[in-house]
């Protein structure tokens, strides 16, 4: 570490400031007070969102495999608990995306929420903060505090300022994410237990951890997976422990259903800790995963289908989406990696912005259902046309970032497990996939051709945003605000969509460096044990090849396609 | 006691500033009679000062557990300063209707008796001594109990808590006495050089250890021998509620720890494997017993003496994988246990200190309902109430997330993983209930009017609690390097007793000689 950058230590410590302001100035009873307090508020996720800018220049992309602008500070010492910093390719693009939708959600807040506007505001970026710190920890135990702390704000945005059910909603969302993350934490801390056992001291560090976790027995592997995995899975969330997301999107105020929807912690975990750490158990677990994903993904798309609450709808897509991020992760491959982060980026800012349309339309007509209103383009064209174009992204239109996103996930998960790409899933998932997607399309476009496009049929509109006209109330078309809200989203959809190289190159670095950590070890397990599977037992030796021929496959494309013949060969010399 | 006087300055301190109390409350002019908080506020003041300074001074191999004893001095006074503060107007309470004539000292004076003896456990260097600084501790308490509220469920929670408490101490002097059979001796020196002389522990020694554990048991309420605890904790007055789940809790396992430390840490093979596993059978039942009937609770002292239970669970594990590991310098049960118990003690006080401020039902707020939707009204009181719940589940930046941590690494290290996740799988269940107040206090709506207690003291020692809470989580070298001293020292007093003699004794006082340079820089840090 040659020297400490500040730069990424700022980004949090100043959302926490404004924070601590915010919650100590009192909201008073007038609105204006409370339209203030959010400007604050607005300014203090701003100013991270700049230095975000100058974070980009500063990145040197073609070494994004490696932990840049690092900042360094011990903590506990004691326990090799250390506040360290840092940004690689993946976690750079998902703190860019969130870094780019919060304050965005923030503005759309500003003079909406009705009581206690200090306290809405001061959660907020506290929420904000905590995106930020689980994407810039380079220290395990560090992500974990940051994962964790973040459920208190949001319990408290879904539980304050939600909708009716908002208490059931607050306390589902707190208990399934706390259950799962103490187990994940239990897993964490028997890792930096194991690092003290082989290589002398207890360290929560990602590397150190890494190593830890490699060593271990694929059995023992497979207990901390299980307890990774049940921390990370119930926060993607993937299909049978799902139910708590819907819940929590619904009955959320718009902003902090988009700081639900917009984070993909759960698939981040997954890509950074989980798969890298116990890859042997991860590759056993696959099928079982695989077929999960491929659920969610079926699931997730009927359920939407028949949904008639329009937030319900995209939380089911937005679960639907997931699956498909975490099948692409499990393929294993360049493309599905790539195919991972890139949904994992446009989920979340599509999501993001279709919730803020939602809460735009809810504003207008205090409505949710899809029956009471059609037709919204004769009368809202601008906030019509911002639907259109976020759905038709989700519904993955050429042109836009969810097609490039779920076309490169599946094309990713197509060809694992055919020679030369490694992992082991295959067509029989795509296939599936696909369909879930072609599901996708069709509630979206059901849904757009519905609202936007049928027959005009209103509520009658909140007086707030409404004027007189020809003795009618009319809701007003998108205000100057919610134009600063949604165009950033809009031209971040459009441009990677249409440009998505500079991303896509940025990321392989750190995508191939995870995958070969994963891969290498693979290969290492599967030369040894077949070794001594051999040698014990060389009667039978051909048989043992071609049975971890297989393994072999997967494992062989690290270090490229000739390995393959020469792996191959090893078991028969040793056999000899 | 085979330790210098002056080491004994805080608990001296505080015994003469009971008897002045107890005299001053007895005098005729009101006034006087109102002078009984202060005094014992600033003995307590005095008697940690002293404390402190105590342990910065280097007793050196003379005085082998000199951090552990600065600590549980420390931890005495320094939470009796909040008990103090939370109890400021406990005498007006016990009849509301005259409460100008009934203001007597005695409550504070028996509270400070029994933190003098929370104090001097970990002094005592004998089984007659440990015998009288245990019931040092609870005599007082009964007192307290049965007095503290003028109402029939008060009455029923001092018989109850009297009769188990004599009934406990009966089975742990009966243990005390199986330990004097075994070597015919009850100081601590020469019954450490019977278990270092024997190869095997005998059976008497163990039955021995086994009751003296039961008996204590009572005192920091872990299965079996807590079902009087929601009893008692509804029952009596909410600040005595505070005092007892600091109190009998911090003496009982410093007496265990004591006990252990006899032993030898050697416990881990042969018959005398029933002691360890009898404390993780104990640790398991107390967690999951605790955490699943608080679950049931509506009245929020009797979730908090649930709580109460399965915090005691925690600090068992601790324990228990305490003895079955040396090899470890960093990773010490009786460290982790020994800072966990610092955090439980400063955060339930806090939570109970929010619950005397606001006005319940009866003296103070008691049920969920009571509560409810008081953030609005009482942010501060809702802020601190939080904190202390979100530190009692373990929410990272505060206290009891590194209280866990801790606990479950040494679980791990000493090779009890299934220990570790059970305690993790009870931070999930107790999250639960913990939420529900959390719940009451912001998301819901009034229910009832409240009003709250005059005094700001009571406010101002949540208030302090709560801040202890997260600047501990955030910087908690000072609790965690005292707790790692203590912990290793406790450990390796042992293995100086047999004979790896001087490479040890080294280690100590460079230990030692560590502590005194950080408690230095930590005192001119302030």
């Amino acid at each position: 570490m040659t020297q400490s950058h500040l730069i990424l230590p700022m980004m949090l410590a100043i959302p926490l400031i404004g924070a601590a302001l915010i919650f100590m100035i009192k909201p008073g009873s007038t609105g204006q007070r409370g339209r203030s307090l959010g400007i604050l508020a607005f300014c203090c996720a701003l100013i991270p969102s700049l230095m975000g800018i100058i974070l980009l220049t500063r990145f040197n992309y073609a070494r994004g495999g490696v932990w840049q602008q690092q900042f360094f500070y011990p903590w506990l010492p004691q326990f090799h608990v250390n506040f360290s910093f840092g940004v690689d390719a993946i976690s750079l693009w998902l703190l860019m995306l969130t870094l780019l939708v919060t304050p965005a959600a923030i503005l759309d807040a500003v003079g909406k929420i009705q009581h206690r506007q200090n306290e809405f505001f001061a959660w907020m970026l506290v929420s904000y903060a905590c995106m930020i710190g689980v994407f810039i920890s380079h220290d395990v135990l560090l992500f974990y505090l940051f994962f964790e702390f973040s459920l208190i704000p949001t319990f408290f945005i879904l539980g304050i300022w939600g909708h009716s059910e908002r208490r059931k909603a607050a306390i589902k969302f707190f208990l399934y994410a706390f259950a799962g993350s103490v187990l994940l934490l239990a897993s964490l801390i028997y890792l930096a237990f194991v690092h003290q056992e082989k290589f002398g001291t207890f360290s929560f560090a990602l590397s150190d951890l890494i190593k830890a976790g490699q060593s271990l027995s694929s059995a023992q592997q497979g207990m901390v997976f299980l307890g990774l995995l049940i921390g990370f899975a119930i926060k993607v969330p993937l299909f049978p422990v799902h139910t708590w997301m819907p819940l929590a999107i619904t009955e959320s105020p718009t902003p902090g259903s988009v700081m639900i929807a917009l984070v993909k912690l759960g698939a981040y975990g997954l890509l950074r800790f989980a798969i890298p750490m116990l890859p042997l158990a991860a590759m056993r677990f696959t099928p079982w995963l695989a077929v999960l994903c491929v659920v969610s993904i079926l699931y997730g798309g009927l359920i939407s289908w028949v949904q008639r609450d329009m937030k319900k709808l995209i939380a089911y897509s937005v679960l639907s989406h997931l699956g498909l991020c975490i099948l692409a992760l499990l393929a294993l491959t360049m493309t599905g990696l790539t195919g991972c982060v890139l949904v994992m980026i446009s989920s979340g800012l599509l999501a993001a912005a279709m919730l803020m349309v939602m809460g735009m339309i809810y504003r207008r007509y205090r409505t949710r259902n899809l029956l009471e209103i059609s037709g919204l383009a004769r009368r809202l064209p601008v906030l019509g046309f911002f639907a259109v174009f976020f759905f038709m992204g989700t519904a993955a239109l050429p042109g836009l970032i969810g097609f490039v996103s779920e076309i490169i996930s599946l094309v990713g998960t197509y060809v694992s497990g055919s020679a030369g790409h490694g992992g082991s899933l295959g067509p029989a998932y795509a296939i599936p996939a696909a369909l879930g997607m072609i599901l996708g399309a069709l509630y979206m476009l059901y849904w757009v051709a519905h609202v936007i496009f049928g027959p005009l049929v209103e509520t009658t509109p909140d007086t707030d945003t409404a004027h007189e006209s020809h003795g009618h109330t009319v809701a007003h078309d998108l205000s100057l605000r919610e134009w600063f809200v949604l165009s950033p989203l809009a031209l971040a959809v459009l441009f990677i969509g249409l440009y998505p190289a500079p991303v896509l190159q940025s990321l392989q670095p750190a995508i191939g460096k995870i995958r070969h950590e994963v891969l290498a070890a693979v290969q290492s397990n599967t030369a040894s044990s077949m070794a001594l599977k051999t040698s014990a037992n060389s009667g039978n030796h051909l048989a043992g090849a071609v049975r971890n021929a297989g393994m072999l496959a997967v494992a062989a494309p690290v270090t490229g396609g000739s390995n393959v013949t020469a792996a191959l060969r090893l078991p028969v010399r040793l056999a000899r | 006691m085979n330790i210098p006087l002056n080491h004994l300055c805080p608990e001296i301190i505080m015994i003469v500033a009971a008897c002045i109390v107890a005299l001053l409350g007895a005098a005729k002019s009101d006034s006087v009679r109102r002078s009984a908080q202060w005094i014992s506020l600033i003995s307590l003041i005095l008697a940690f000062i002293a404390g402190w300074r105590i342990g910065t001074v280097d007793a050196g191999p003379a005085w082998p557990l000199a951090s552990f004893c600065t600590y549980d001095t420390l931890l005495a006074s320094g939470v009796g300063i909040l008990l103090v503060l939370l109890s400021w107007d406990m005498p007006f309470a016990l009849d509301p209707a005259k409460s100008d004539q009934t203001f007597r000292g005695e409550y504070f004076a028996m509270m400070l008796v029994s933190l003098a003896g929370v104090s001097m456990m970990a002094k005592v260097d004998n089984l007659i001594w440990l015998f009288i600084a245990l019931e040092l501790v609870s005599i007082p308490t009964y007192i307290m109990v049965a007095t503290g509220r003028g109402n029939p469920a008060a009455q029923e929670a001092g018989i109850k808590y009297f009769f188990l408490g004599s009934l406990s101490a009966a089975i742990y002097l009966f243990g005390f006495s199986y330990l004097y059979g075994f070597c015919g001796s009850t100081d601590f020196s020469k019954i450490a050089g019977a278990f270092a002389g024997s190869s095997q522990v005998p059976y008497v020694a163990i039955i021995g250890l086994l009751m003296v554990i039961i008996g204590i048991a009572y005192k920091i309420a872990a299965v079996p021998l807590h079902y009087y605890a929601p009893d008692v904790y509804q029952g009596t007055a909410t600040p005595v509620t505070a005092f007892l789940s600091f109190a009998p809790k911090a003496a009982g396992f410093i007496a265990l720890i004591l006990v252990f430390n006899l032993t030898g840490w050697k416990l881990s093979h042969g018959a005398a494997r029933a002691v360890p596993d009898l404390l993780m059978v104990m640790a398991v039942l107390s967690m999951t017993i605790g955490n699943v009937l608080a679950l049931l609770q509506r009245n929020i002292k009797r979730m908090l003496a649930y709580s109460s239970i399965s915090h005691s669970g925690y600090m068992l594990v601790g324990l228990a994988v305490g003895p079955l590991l040396l090899s470890h310098s960093t990773t010490n049960g009786i460290s982790a246990m020994l800072f966990y118990l610092g955090a439980y003690s400063i955060m339930t006080v806090g939570a109970f200190a929010v619950l005397v401020y606001l006005q319940g039902k009866l003296d103070a707020a008691e049920d969920l309902d009571d509560i409810a939707g008081i953030a609005s009204e009482h942010p501060l009181a809702a802020a601190c109430m939080a904190v202390c719940m979100l530190s009692l589940i373990g929410m990272p930046f505060t206290v009891g997330f590194l209280g866990k941590l801790f606990i479950v690494q040494a679980a791990f290290s000493s090779g009890h993983g299934v220990l570790a996740v059970i305690v993790m799988i009870n931070a999930a269940i107790a999250a639960a209930y913990y939420l529900s107040i959390i719940t009451s206090m912001y998301l819901r709506d009034p229910w009832t009017p409240f009003s709250v207690r005059r005094p700001g003291t009571i406010q101002f020692s949540a208030a302090i609690a709560a801040a202890l809470v997260i600047l501990l989580g955030l910087f908690p070298s000072v609790l965690m390097s005292m707790s790692q001293y203590s912990g290793s020292e406790v450990t390796k007093m042992v293995a100086m007793d047999h004979s790896h003699g001087a490479a040890l004794i080294k280690t100590a006082s460079t230990l030692s000689a560590d502590k005194n340079v950080e408690m230095r820089l930590a005192v001119r840090a302030h």
